[in-house]
C-alpha cells in the first residue's frame, strides 16, 4: 500500500460558458482508478461523462469551458491545468484515448500507417523504418488482417470496425497504462462491438492496461467492466463494483435504468418501466437531487438538498448519493439498503 | 395483411455493378402484429421497408397490402392513395421533422392534404398530442424546441393521426437514450393494441425487437436467413449467422456476461455488389460445407411458422 493510484479525480467541476448561460456540466465528481482496472462511466446523454474524461485529457475547448475546480491526479501528479506543451507529454503516451467515430477522428489524408508512426516518431524519437515496423506490429496486435497491406491504406479503405481497431492500434503506439474509450462501440454492429470489447478486454487481462470505458449501455458495461460509475446531471450518482451496481442497486436512476431496458434472462416478457420526464436542466441545476423530478420515491428533502455521497463501511467502493439511503429513510422496495457512514457531502 | 414473395431492390452502382440491397425476401406480416426485422448496417433491412411501401421502386417481385397487389413503382397519386393506409416512423427525430414547420403543421398535414378544416385539425391534432404523452399547448412550437425523444412522439403522433393499417418503424429508438426508449417503446405496443395496428418494426437492438415483436426475421445481405415467433427465433435459433448474432448480443447481467465465451464471429459482413451463387453467409460461417458456396440455400419450414434458410437443414 501507499501507492498512488494510476488516477485520482477529486471533485472535479466543469462548466461551459454559452449564450444561453452557464452549462454546469460537471458538478463535482470522485473517482479513481488502479492500474489493470476497468472502470465503466455509465450514463445518458448530457449526464457530463465524456465531459469528465475529456477535461482530464485537456481536450475541452477553453474557452467556452471551464474547470472551475477539483484534481486529477496521474501517478501522483496534477495534470488538469497543465500547459500546451506538458499536456502532449502525457497525452497519447501516459493516457491514449479512442472516440465513439474513428472515420471523424483519423485525418482523412494520412495513411493508417502513417498516422500510427506519427506518434511513436513524437513521443519515442523513432525513425521513420521503427516506427512503421511497430506499426505493422501494433496493427496485428489489435488483430487487423494483412497488417502490411493495411498500413498503406486510408481511412476510407477500412470498415467501420477495422478502424476502431486502427484507432486503438494507434492508442497503444506508446503502451499507455491508462486507456480512455469514449463510446467505442457505440456506432458499430453487435457482432462488431463483440470483437472490439473482447479486445478490449484482451489488452487488460495480458498486458495490464487499466482502461476508462464511457458508454450509455448497461450491457455492455456488464460485459466488460470491473467497477462502475453512474452518472446523472453531472454527478455520479452511484458507484461500486460491477456485481454491486447491477444486483444490489442503490440509487433509484440505476434502478430505473435496469426496469427501463428489456432483459431476456428468462423468457417472460416484462412490461418495461420508462422513466417519466427528462433530466434537468444544467444552466440552473436544481437545488435537491438531480433526479427528484423523476424518482417515484422522491421526499421533501429531495427537492430541497443534494444528498451526499452516502457509503457502506462493509462495501467501501459502494456508494450511493440518494437520501433513502439516510439513516431513517423508509425503506424501499428493489432498493438496495446500505449500512451506512455518510463521505464527504457537498 | 402484407405479403412480399421474392422482394428485390438493387441499385446501379457504376457500369456493370449491381448492388443487391435487398435480393429475394419473401415474407408476410398478419393483421395486428408486430413483425421485428433485425440485420446488420448494410444488410437490407431499411431498404426492404422502403421498397415495401413504394419509397423505392422495386426491382423485381410481388408486395401485397389487403390481398391487393401494389404498384412496382408508386407514382405521386398511388403515394397519397396509400399513405391512408400505411406510414412511416424514421429513425433520425432530427431530420425527418422540418424546421419551419410549427408541430401543428407537421402532425396536422395529413390532414390538410385530406381537405379537412383548419379547427378540426387542431383538436385532432391536440388529441394526438396528448395522446403521445406530450401538451396540446405544444402545437404551436417548433422542432427544435423539443428532446429527441419528444420529437420521435411527434413523428409517431404524425404518422398515427391519419390512422393508419400498416406502419414501417424504421430504427424508431435508436437514436433515444434508454429510459427514453422504453417510453417510446411502450407508446407503440399501446397504439398497436388500441388501434388495431399492424407494424414493420426494423432495429439492430436484438433485445428491444424480441421484447416487442410477435414474430422476428434475421436479414444477412439481402437475403432472409430466418424467421419465427420471436421468442423461438431468439431462444432457438437455427440459422448459423442468428446463432452468432444472439451471442454477440450483451445482456445487462454480469454473471451471465462473465459465463459467456468470448465472440466467435470473426471477419465482417461483406460487400453486396455482384454476388455470386451460394449461401451469403458461407465466408464466415463456422459450419460451412462445400455445397453452400454453390448452391443459394432456400427458405424451409423447420418447426410451424419458423423457417431457415441454410443447407445444415436439407433432407431430414
Amino acid at each position: 500500500m501507499g501507492m498512488h493510484k494510476l488516477l485520482e479525480v477529486s471533485n472535479l467541476s466543469v462548466e461551459f460558458e454559452t449564450y444561453g448561460g452557464v452549462v454546469k456540466a460537471v458538478r463535482g465528481v470522485d473517482f479513481s482508478v488502479d492500474a489493470g482496472e476497468v472502470l465503466a462511466i455509465v450514463g445518458e446523454s448530457g449526464c457530463g461523462k465524456s465531459v469528465t474524461v475529456q477535461s482530464i485529457m485537456g481536450i475541452i475547448p477553453m474557452p467556452p469551458g471551464k474547470i472551475t475546480g477539483g484534481s486529477a491526479k496521474l501517478k501522483g501528479s496534477e495534470i488538469l491545468g497543465l500547459d500546451a506543451q506538458a499536456a502532449n507529454q502525457f497525452r497519447g503516451k501516459e493516457i491514449g484515448m479512442i472516440f465513439q467515430d474513428p472515420m471523424t477522428s483519423l485525418n482523412p489524408t494520412m495513411t493508417i500507417g502513417a498516422q500510427i508512426a506519427e506518434t511513436l516518431k513524437v513521443h519515442r524519437g523513432l525513425s521513420t523504418k521503427q516506427a512503421s515496423e511497430i506499426a505493422s506490429e501494433l496493427l496485428i496486435r489489435t488483430r487487423i488482417p494483412e497488417a502490411q497491406k493495411r498500413l498503406h491504406q486510408y481511412p476510407f479503405e477500412f470498415s467501420g470496425g477495422m478502424l476502431q481497431r486502427a484507432m486503438i492500434a494507434q492508442s497503444l503506439a506508446c503502451s499507455p497504462s491508462l486507456l480512455i474509450a469514449d463510446e467505442p462501440t457505440t456506432a458499430l454492429d453487435v457482432t462488431i462491438q463483440a470483437q472490439i470489447l473482447d479486445l478490449l478486454k484482451e489488452l487488460q487481462s495480458r498486458d495490464g492496461m487499466a482502461i476508462i470505458l464511457i458508454t450509455h449501455d448497461l450491457a455492455v458495461v456488464a460485459r466488460t467492466a470491473q467497477n462502475v460509475c453512474v452518472m446523472y446531471a453531472g454527478q455520479i450518482v452511484e458507484q461500486g463494483s460491477v456485481d454491486e451496481i447491477f444486483y444490489k442497486s442503490a440509487h433509484p436512476y440505476t434502478l430505473g435504468l435496469k426496469l427501463a431496458m428489456p432483459s431476456n434472462v428468462s423468457q417472460q416478457n416484462k412490461k418495461l418501466e420508462p422513466i417519466p420526464g427528462s433530466p434537468p436542466d444544467l444552466f440552473s441545476p436544481p437545488s435537491g437531487c438531480g433526479y427528484a423530478a423523476r424518482c417515484p420515491h422522491a421526499m421533501r428533502i429531495c427537492h430541497k438538498e443534494n444528498p451526499p455521497l452516502f457509503s457502506d463501511p462493509r462495501e467501501p467502493h459502494h456508494a450511493a448519493r440518494c437520501w433513502l439511503q439516510a439513516p431513517g429513510a423508509p425503506k424501499t422496495e428493489g432498493l438496495h439498503q446500505l449500512h451506512l457512514i455518510a463521505s464527504h457531502g457537498e | 395483411m402484407i405479403e412480399t414473395i421474392n422482394l428485390k431492390k438493387h441499385f446501379q452502382v457504376g457500369r456493370n455493378q449491381t448492388l443487391h440491397a435487398v435480393d429475394g425476401i419473401s415474407l408476410s406480416i398478419a393483421e395486428n402484429e408486430i413483425l421485428g426485422l433485425v440485420g446488420e448496417s448494410g444488410s437490407g433491412k431499411s431498404t426492404f421497408g422502403k421498397t415495401l411501401i413504394g419509397l423505392h421502386e422495386r426491382t423485381a417481385g410481388d408486395a401485397f397490402f389487403d390481398g391487393l397487389p401494389l404498384p412496382q413503382k408508386f407514382t405521386a397519386k398511388d403515394h397519397l392513395r396509400y399513405s391512408a393506409d400505411i406510414q412511416m416512423i424514421f429513425q433520425d427525430p432530427y431530420a425527418s421533422l422540418n424546421p419551419r414547420m410549427t408541430v401543428l403543421d407537421i402532425i396536422g398535414e395529413g390532414l390538410a392534404l385530406k381537405g379537412i378544416p383548419r379547427a378540426d385539425i387542431q383538436e385532432e391534432v391536440g388529441f394526438w398530442l396528448r395522446r403521445v404523452g406530450l401538451h396540446p399547448d405544444h402545437m404551436s412550437r417548433f422542432p427544435h424546441e423539443f428532446s429527441g425523444g419528444q420529437r420521435q412522439r411527434i413523428g409517431i403522433a404524425r404518422a398515427m393521426i391519419i390512422k393508419p393499417k400498416f406502419v414501417v418503424c424504421d430504427e424508431p429508438i435508436s437514436a433515444l437514450d434508454v429510459s427514453v426508449q422504453a417510453q417510446v417503446v411502450n407508446l407503440l405496443e399501446d397504439l398497436k393494441d388500441s388501434l388495431g395496428l399492424t407494424l414493420l418494426f426494423i432495429a439492430h437492438d436484438l433485445s428491444m425487437v424480441r421484447y416487442i415483436s410477435d414474430r422476428m426475421a434475421v436479414m444477412y445481405l439481402g437475403t432472409l436467413v430466418e424467421s419465427g415467433p420471436s421468442d423461438a427465433v431468439f431462444f432457438e435459433p437455427k440459422h448459423p449467422y442468428t446463432r452468432l448474432l444472439i451471442q454477440s448480443n450483451p445482456e445487462a447481467d454480469p454473471i451471465l456476461e462473465r459465463s459467456r465465451p468470448s465472440a466467435e464471429l470473426t471477419g465482417e459482413i461483406t460487400s453486396p455488389i455482384n454476388v455470386g451463387p451460394g449461401c451469403r453467409f458461407a465466408d464466415r460461417c463456422p459450419e460451412v460445407m462445400p455445397q453452400c458456396k454453390a448452391v443459394t440455400p432456400q427458405p424451409r419450414l423447420i418447426v410451424s411458422d419458423h423457417q431457415v434458410a441454410c443447407h445444415l437443414y436439407d433432407q431430414t
